[in-house]
């Protein structure tokens, strides 16, 4: 397989993130993996300002079957966590049953002055084999 | 059904953001075609093949320090590269105006054209399949 069609969880190529947040949890439920489809996840750093403290950015995405996320899982973690560049994550068996999809931005150490983060998180399924 | 108005179209590739130094960018997906045909036959008989991805572009050459010029120049022949394409804008959690990504390889990189001209730049990704760097 060659290309995937990307869902965007998280622009925040022109208004920089400064601050931990969750994107809005969406039900991505008409764009839920076939049997058969891995998942594909995708972060691009194009700006990062680790700022006095030198905070990291740990981005995941995670699924759930509600909305509340009382019960998640964690599809994806970017190694890239401090410097300009992309991090592409694979996973084989993407939850099926788990519709709802959020992106988590953390930042690590304490809040900091001028730390300031451009990039996207985005993820798509297709099959290995298309 | 609604048309797109071809002027949002949006391209990242690995750390860089090169929407604002283009004026052309597309994206092609194909399966190459093996002939099967054999004695007898009245048509040729195609079967899918291996699928194959290209994303290219062009547009004005930047020398800055992650100009386009130096994403593009020093990405050639770099396995894995993500690319990423969005035709008409990002508008976060749609499942409908979704974008195009791979793991790509950047193959060609041109710069050059005629006198007076803004200085062009185009250049040329082709995809390496998605499960590894």
């Amino acid at each position: 397989m060659a290309l995937i069609r990307v869902t965007p969880l998280k622009d925040f190529l022109d208004t920089a993130l400064s601050t931990t947040q969750n994107t809005a949890a969406a039900n991505y439920s008409t764009a839920l993996p076939n049997a058969g489809e891995s998942g594909y996840y995708l972060m691009h750093l194009t700006s990062v300002g680790a700022g006095t403290t030198t905070r990291l950015l740990v981005a995941t995405v995670q699924a759930a079957s509600s909305s509340g996320f009382a019960a998640i899982t964690t599809e994806a973690t970017f190694s890239r966590t401090s410097s300009e560049g992309s991090t592409w994550v694979t996973l084989t068996a993407p939850s099926t049953d788990r519709p709802w999809r959020r992106a988590v931005l953390t930042m690590s150490t304490a809040a900091s002055t001028a730390n300031s983060w451009k990039g996207l998180v985005g993820f798509g399924f297709r099959s290995p084999n298309a | 059904m609604a048309t797109v108005h071809y002027r949002n179209a949006k391209l990242l590739i690995d750390g860089a953001h090169l929407s604002t130094s283009l004026n052309e960018l597309t994206v092609s997906y194909a399966a190459e075609m093996l002939d099967e045909t054999a004695f007898g036959d009245t048509t040729r008989i195609n079967k899918g093949g291996l699928f194959t991805a290209t994303i290219s572009g062009g547009g004005h050459c930047e020398f800055e320090a992650l100009g386009i010029e130096d994403i593009i120049f020093n990405r050639v022949g770099t396995d894995g590269t993500v690319i990423t394409v969005f035709p008409d804008g990002i508008t976060e959690g749609t499942q409908t105006l979704r974008g195009y990504a791979m793991l790509g390889v950047v193959n060609e990189f041109m710069i050059g054209g005629s006198v007076g001209t803004l200085l062009p730049i185009t250049f040329s990704c082709e995809g390496r399949g998605l499960s590894g760097s």
